[in-house]
């Protein structure tokens, strides 16, 4: 068991230690470490060469975690992901038939663009994702512990992909979108990789250590107002309600799960510690809202043809719940 | 309730308080208003641990001290509106409207405004969500008053001792000390304000119209003439002393030209009460006597003596046509200077011989003394109903004077004739059946031990009584009865006084009595205050032909008390 201000300094340097071989991206950085220490998936999303997968690598050495990595390519197949059982020869001769795992038998799995697998391939982690098992031949496989996906995609490139289903998308803890570096920090990056080799990272923290961190968030305490808050703005989303916000009655097609909220409250009260305090807050919730929900949210053709984004939909729906209800 | 399936603006704690402060305060403005007072909790907030509850404890009282003194602040602006709203209501519209209907919105709101302020009672994770917001906390305190959370571990215990240090070092006024400079003298003003309408209102009340003297704000520009018959007493003026006195005296009531004055006095005896000399009426259970004297303004004498004959209701052209024993005069309705002339009494007494000597067989051709005296003995000779006016007030009759009598209101030319054949006593007397007294002055009714004065009882006052009818009572009862002379209450009697006014065209709406001027006849009675010479204070309506109730209980008590008291 750790303390809080072991927490916030473990976090502290896990960051540290990620920053030094990204360049910017501390949103993203802070995101990924939130679902890290929530237990959840991310799912990372912007155009090609943003270092989404620098960023995936720098967490798996920092935490010194068992890494893995599946590229998603059309002809992908689920069997390749979560591994197959093959017909083995001892030494002895004798054939038996043995589970060859996959590359998602690690504690952080990078699931390199994610979206040009086939939906078949794309749903062989659900299982995973949601109940860290793997089950082939009705045997199921345990994941290790902590286990963590981190999908990165390609927002433009439309040609040969296909779109991730919700249900794959309602399993990941957050969404978070890599932005372009600024000016400062393109200098940088450029500084950094035209020279020498780049700087090895080093562990700061482990699996147990993540483990720790996990449980001592869930106890930071919730109030009852505070939790109305995060559940009124999940149900905010919900397009079929009538006391739903205009804007998401009018640009939603479906709104977030009950997991929308469970991610709201659990982000919150991880920013809550992150910022040495003990109890969630509202700004807690806020701060979690477009990382939990954005992905959550389905939006509709006239949001589509009117080029409403999720992040558009959802700053609306903070402007409209209120923090106590009137 | 089920909370499981509230949407998502729904408060399931606070429907009874919101839906009150809704009625006052709505929307985001109250916020601004109330400076973030109002907080309501999402859901039901259990009891808060004791040492959060009691930290808690002195920014809950504050807060809703404060809160209360803002409902206030805004709810007697709004009592104090209504109040003015109704009152000019009142004044201007509804003059009916009783007085008490006018503080019927601050009997409403105010109690209103209590109910709301006590609903308004914050609770302790309400005081600690808004002690969060002032001072920016990040729900700390809010969370620690909530001790679900606070048992759920180390790191609630963590919190909470974190939170009561954060309570220990905020301001002991978290909202400041209220508000200053002109904000602080709002309430101060209001007060006065209020203070200032409710004395206004009563002094208004007090010279205001009440249920007895209901217009006492009489529109009437009329001087208060104290016409007093020839040969009156010494301090009193006569008619003719008047009109040498006063050579335009129309010129006082000018403004009503269809308005004379009446003097009279009310003479009310017990029962059983000896009368004076040529009284029929002996123990009559209640006596009353109607000593008048008349005066008519612009020039209408005739009507005015006409008038006293006991038509003074019925208008100019009926007592026109109802002196016709005045002939020419009054039916040309120009004896305006004979009315108020040098020899009103004359006048009249021409009048009488006048009318009985074209009334015929109406018997009233007698001299007054005798007829009235055979009246009086409750003959009923005389009760010939066609008896012209004229020839009643030349007898001198004082027929429908019945002040105790039920109505005594002759309505009718024919009635003033016919009111003297009345026999003395009986239960049903009316003015028609009144006895008449040789002199005129008194008219009896039995079996009205307490009877209700008319005001109208200018029937009785006949232009021959009007040499004592408005003198003093005193002096009237000095003076022994004469023929042509009003009679003079005698014994125990009790003046009511008054003068009348009437109006000669209309029917008698104008008719009232009034107080006499500068003195008080009945102290405590209805409009019993002094009168100014140009103020007409205290009547009784026309067709009321009633002593007020406070007369006819001070009449009571007189009577019950001896008549001396």
């Amino acid at each position: 068991m750790i303390t809080p201000e072991e927490f916030r300094d473990t976090a502290r340097r896990i960051v540290e230690a990620v920053s030094g071989a990204i360049v910017g991206q501390e949103d993203v950085i802070r995101g990924v470490l939130t679902t890290m220490i929530g237990g959840g998936h991310v799912l990372l999303e912007g155009v090609p060469g943003l270092g989404k997968t620098s960023l995936v690598r720098a967490f798996a050495a920092a935490l010194d975690l068992q890494f893995g990595r599946v590229q998603f390519t059309p002809d992908l197949m689920p069997a390749d992901i979560t591994g197959t059982t093959i017909v083995s020869e001892d030494e002895h001769g004798r054939r038996s038939l043995t589970f060859q795992r996959g590359p998602i038998f690690a504690n952080l799995v990078l699931a390199d663009e994610i979206n040009r697998a086939t939906p078949k391939t794309q749903s062989a982690l659900l299982e995973a994702m949601q109940e860290a098992t793997v089950t082939i031949a009705s045997h199921s496989h345990p994941l290790p512990e902590p286990f963590f996906v981190l999908a990165t995609q390609n927002p433009i490139e439309m040609e040969g992909t296909y779109p991730l289903p919700e249900a794959q998308l309602d399993r990941f803890f957050f969404k978070l979108l890599a932005t372009y570096p600024y000016r400062g920090e393109l200098a940088t990056i450029v500084r950094r990789t035209a020279g020498a080799e780049p700087v090895p990272i080093r562990p700061v923290a482990g699996a147990e250590t993540l483990i720790a961190m996990n449980r001592l968030v869930r106890e930071v305490p919730m109030s009852s107002h505070v939790l109305d808050y995060a559940v009124r703005l999940v149900m905010a989303t919900r397009p079929e309600l009538p006391e739903s916000p205009e804007i998401a009655r009018k640009y939603l097609r479906i709104g977030s799960s009950p997991r929308g909220a469970q991610a709201l409250s659990l982000a919150g009260r991880i920013f809550s510690l992150l910022d040495g305090r003990y109890n969630l807050s509202y700004e807690d919730v806020r701060a979690a809202v477009r990382p939990a929900l954005r992905h959550r949210v389905g939006l509709n053709f006239e949001a589509q043809t009117h080029g409403v984004t999720a992040d558009d939909v959802l700053e609306g729906i903070l402007t409209a719940v209120p923090e106590v209800p009137r | 309730m089920d909370l499981s399936r509230l949407p998502i603006g729904a408060d399931p704690g606070a429907l009874l308080r919101r839906c009150a402060r809704r009625l006052l305060i709505r929307g985001d403005v109250r916020a601004l208003l109330l400076g973030g007072l109002h907080l309501m909790p999402p859901m039901p907030s259990p009891q808060p641990p004791a040492d959060v509850a009691v930290a808690l404890g002195p920014y809950r009282r504050t807060l809703w001290r404060r809160r209360t003194a803002l409902l206030f602040a805004r709810l007697l602006p709004a009592v104090i509106t209504s109040v003015l709203i109704l009152n000019l209501v009142r004044l201007a519209l509804l003059p009916s409207l009783p007085r008490w209907a006018c503080w019927l919105s601050a009997a409403v709101l105010l109690p209103l405004g209590i109910w709301v302020a006590f609903c308004q009672r914050p609770s302790l994770g309400e005081t600690a969500r808004l002690l969060d917001r002032r001072f920016g906390l990040r729900d700390s305190l809010g969370t620690a008053a909530e001790p679900g959370v606070v048992a759920s571990g180390s790191l609630g215990e963590r919190q909470r001792r974190q939170a009561l240090a954060t309570l220990d070092r905020l301001p002991a006024r978290p909202w400041g000390g209220g508000a200053g400079g002109w904000g602080r003298a709002i309430l101060p003003a209001l007060v006065v304000v209020a203070v200032g309408c409710t004395l206004a209102g009563s002094a208004h009340q007090g010279t205001g119209p009440t249920a007895n003297n209901a217009a006492v704000a009489y529109p009437l520009g009329l001087a208060h003439v104290p016409v007093q018959p020839a040969g009156a007493s010494s301090g009193q003026a006569s008619v003719t002393s008047l009109a040498a006195q006063h050579p335009r005296q129309e010129n006082t009531v000018s403004p009503h030209p269809d308005l004379f004055v009446t003097s009279f006095q009310v003479h009310a005896a017990p029962v059983g009460a000896a009368l004076p000399t040529g009284s029929t009426a002996q123990g009559a259970p209640g006596q009353v006597a109607l000593d008048g004297s008349s005066d008519a303004s612009g020039g209408q004498a005739g009507t005015a003596s006409a008038a006293l004959s006991g038509a003074a209701r019925n208008g100019a052209g009926q007592k026109g046509s109802s002196t016709t024993g005045t002939a020419g005069k009054s039916g040309q309705g120009k004896g305006a200077s004979a009315g108020l002339g040098s020899q009103p009494s004359r006048t009249q007494a021409q009048g009488g011989q006048q009318g009985s000597g074209e009334g015929g067989a109406r018997g009233a051709t007698a001299p007054a003394p005798q007829q009235g005296s055979q009246d009086g003995q409750g003959s009923a000779t005389s009760s010939n109903s066609a008896q012209p006016p004229g020839g009643s007030k030349g007898q001198g009759g004082a027929q429908g004077a019945n002040p105790f009598g039920q109505d005594a209101r002759p309505s009718s030319p024919k009635s003033s004739g016919s009111g003297q054949g009345g026999t003395a006593g009986a239960p049903q007397a009316s003015a028609r059946r009144a006895a008449t007294a040789p002199n005129g002055a008194r008219a009896q009714r039995a079996g009205q031990p307490t009877g209700r004065a008319a005001p109208r009882g200018q029937e009785g006052m006949d232009p021959t009584r009007r040499g004592r009818g408005a003198s003093p009572s005193g002096t009237s009862r000095r003076n022994a009865p004469a023929p042509g002379q009003a009679r003079t209450a005698q014994g125990r009697e009790l003046d009511l006084g008054g003068h009348a006014i009437s109006g000669q065209q209309a029917t008698g709406a104008q008719l009232v009595r009034v107080l006499p001027m500068g003195g008080v006849s009945l102290p405590g009675a209805a409009g019993s205050t002094q009168t100014g010479p140009t103020t007409v204070q205290g009547y009784v309506p026309e067709d009321s032909s009633d002593l007020s109730p406070e007369e006819q209980a001070l009449l009571k008590v007189y009577f019950a008390n001896g008549g001396g008291s």
